[in-house]
């Protein structure tokens, strides 16, 4: 299932944002995430902006978790958006966030496999281990090979 | 210690299980025994059972919007919190646990009023009965606002819109006849309700479908081929095989595609289509009959004088000797029972002895205060309040101080009120009792109803009085 829902084209590095707000990051991750998955960014935007007005997606640590439920979507995606400069994200532990981890799952029901894998992402991502990958300076292609590893692994 | 939790987050998504993962993760490491419940946006991990709920010390409610199945934890220490704490600082959570943990005495939702009759159903939820009693408690207590309803517009409707005529009882006015009609629609859906919520304590939603359709059956004589339904008994029977039905099936190993057609389209049809096998084929026949010889049997005992009396001393004494104890709520429900089969003097014992134990408590107080410490005799408008509205648990702080004198008394006095209310052959036709419902106009005859009572509580405040050591 990790093969469907992750692909390397997904995963990206040295990411700038035009500054340090949330707003703009979230363009960005849009921009990014739509053009390949071939939805309209605007609608992806809106709604990863509509779910950080619900509560702020951060997790602490550097990390957030923007996510989105997309009717416009045929399977869900994860992508992993590493910037080059820390974005406020209203964290709890103050701290910017460097690595995001962006979910898109369809709006319909089902799916009920992809769904546990990013439930077993969200639980991964209160291992130390997990994250200090996810923030480390590994290049995209070692992030993906340790994300997929770790996946199977518990899978 | 043990612990258990639910977390839930507005997508169900994410935080649902990054919170349940803090608290496994956090709890195991400071050495407590810790589950707990994801409840995600299409299926739940890890679900508690009723044991593993009833044996918890703690409950831990993570959640950002309103979890499914609140009412389990009524009776348990709980604490309340949004989901970011949880991930951020995990540790307080659990060190915050002692002091900031309230005890949900039974209310089954947070934001609902209950009612008293419902609390003394849920505070003994976990501590006395077995779990299968527990799960009838839960079917009755979401049952019993039909009842009221029912009871209420059925005999208000009568009261006021009725004429006797040669065909008997007529109501010609159009309002009146209506309201009857509603107060029956009420009465066919509370059916449904008890047999849904039996099973809803035992397998959750899905078994709903299977249950209320399947309750609906049996109470259908034609379907059945019985010429009359199975009445609460078969009702009952249908909560517990449905929630067990459906229970066993969750338990099947399916893969994805089939596993989210499972509650919305294969535990439905077969559930409904299994409960309808076993009660057109094999159940429906006898548990009808055994249905109709009770209600013969009740009807027979309450008709000639002596045997009323015995009936009324019976049900009388189960209801004053544990003051709203698992014994006082099966004779309730006994009486809950015959008010929808048509028989509600049973209702009208029950209700009569309801409200003598903290009545006669009361008048005893009032008759001689020395007899009663400074503490108990504070409590003296309270007591009469809670004998006045029918909550019989007003009496058990009394019981408990001094229980070789209080429960005999008023177990005697509760039934001299049960024994009066079956000669006078009283009705209520609502589930609850105490002078508030001859109030209402719920019973037949107001001051008849009234002097059962009364007899019952100065017989009670007396032998309290005489028991009772300066």
């Amino acid at each position: 299932m990790i093969e469907k829902m992750l692909k390397r084209e997904l995963l990206f590095d040295h990411v700038t944002v035009s500054s340090h707000y949330k707003k703009d990051a979230l363009f960005r991750i849009g921009s990014l995430c739509a053009d390949y998955i071939g939805i309209s960014a605007d609608e992806m935007i809106q709604a990863l902006e509509l779910r950080e007005h619900l509560g702020s997606t951060s997790v602490g640590g550097g990390i957030a978790i923007p996510h989105a439920r997309l009717d416009v979507l045929a399977e869900p995606v994860i992508a992993v958006v590493r910037f080059d400069s820390p974005i406020e994200w209203e964290a709890f532990d103050k701290e910017g966030v460097k690595t995001a981890v962006v979910l898109a799952v369809p709006e319909k029901e089902g799916y009920t496999d992809y769904l546990e894998t990013i439930a077993l992402i969200s639980r991964k991502l209160m291992d130390e281990g997990f994250v200090s990958h996810l923030t480390g300076n590994q290049s995209n292609e070692e992030l993906y090979k340790y994300l997929m590893a770790t996946v199977r692994a518990q899978g | 210690m043990k612990i258990v939790g639910v977390t839930k987050c507005p997508t169900g998504i994410a935080h649902t299980y990054m919170a349940a993962e803090r608290l496994e993760r956090t709890g195991e490491e400071l050495g407590y025994e810790v589950k707990i419940e994801a409840q995600g946006s299409q299926r739940t991990e890890n679900p508690l059972t009723m044991e593993e709920i009833a044996d918890a010390d703690y409950v831990i409610i993570a959640a950002d919007v309103t979890i499914d199945g609140r009412e389990r934890f009524g009776g348990k220490k709980v604490l309340e919190t949004p989901i970011h704490p949880v991930i951020s600082n995990p540790g307080e959570i659990f060190f915050n646990l002692e002091y900031e943990a309230t005890l949900w005495d039974g209310e089954p939702c947070g934001d609902e009023q209950v009612s008293p009759l419902e609390k003394g159903i849920y505070i003994r939820k976990d501590k006395e009965g077995s779990q299968m009693l527990q799960q009838l408690m839960n079917g009755a207590s979401h049952m019993i606002p039909f009842v009221v309803v029912g009871g209420m517009f059925i005999s208000l409707s009568l009261a006021f819109g009725g004429e006797a005529s040669v065909h008997g009882l007529m109501i010609p006015s159009v309002f009146w006849k209506k309201m009857n009609a509603i107060g029956y629609l009420a009465f066919d859906l509370m059916y449904p309700i008890l047999s849904g919520f039996i099973a809803y304590s035992i397998a959750g939603r899905a078994s709903l479908a299977p249950a209320m359709i399947g309750a609906a059956i049996a109470m259908d004589g034609e379907i059945l081929g019985t010429g009359t339904g199975t009445g609460f008994l078969g009702c009952i029977i249908v909560g517990y095989l449905a929630g067990y039905l459906v229970k066993w099936m969750n338990s099947w190993k399916v893969s994805g595609n089939i596993r989210s057609m499972m509650p919305i389209f294969v535990i439905p049809l077969v559930g409904v289509g299994m409960i309808a096998l076993l009660f057109v084929c094999i159940l429906g026949k006898p548990v009808a009959i055994v249905m109709e010889f009770l209600n013969s049997l009740l009807s027979l005992l309450s008709a000639g004088r002596s045997t009323a009396v015995l009936l009324g001393i019976v049900l009388g004494a189960m209801i004053g000797i544990d003051m709203g104890g698992p014994v006082n709520k099966v004779a309730f429900l006994f009486g809950v029972a015959s008010i929808a089969d048509g028989n509600p003097g049973i209702m009208g014992i029950a209700a009569a002895a309801i409200p003598v134990a903290p009545l006669a408590v009361g008048l005893a107080i009032l008759f001689d205060r020395e007899k009663f410490t400074e503490e108990e005799q504070n409590t003296l408008l309270t007591t009469i309040l809670m004998g006045m509205f029918g909550i019989s648990e007003g009496a058990i702080p009394f019981a408990t101080a001094d229980p070789k004198c209080v429960i005999p008394s008023v177990t005697i006095g509760s039934a001299v009120s049960g024994a009066l209310a079956a000669v006078f052959k009283i009705t209520v036709a609502v589930p609850h009792g105490g002078p508030v419902i001859g109030a209402l106009g719920a019973s037949n005859h107001v001051l008849l109803y009234l002097l059962s009572i009364a007899a019952g509580t100065v017989t009670g405040a007396f032998l309290i009085l005489a028991l009772k050591k300066q």
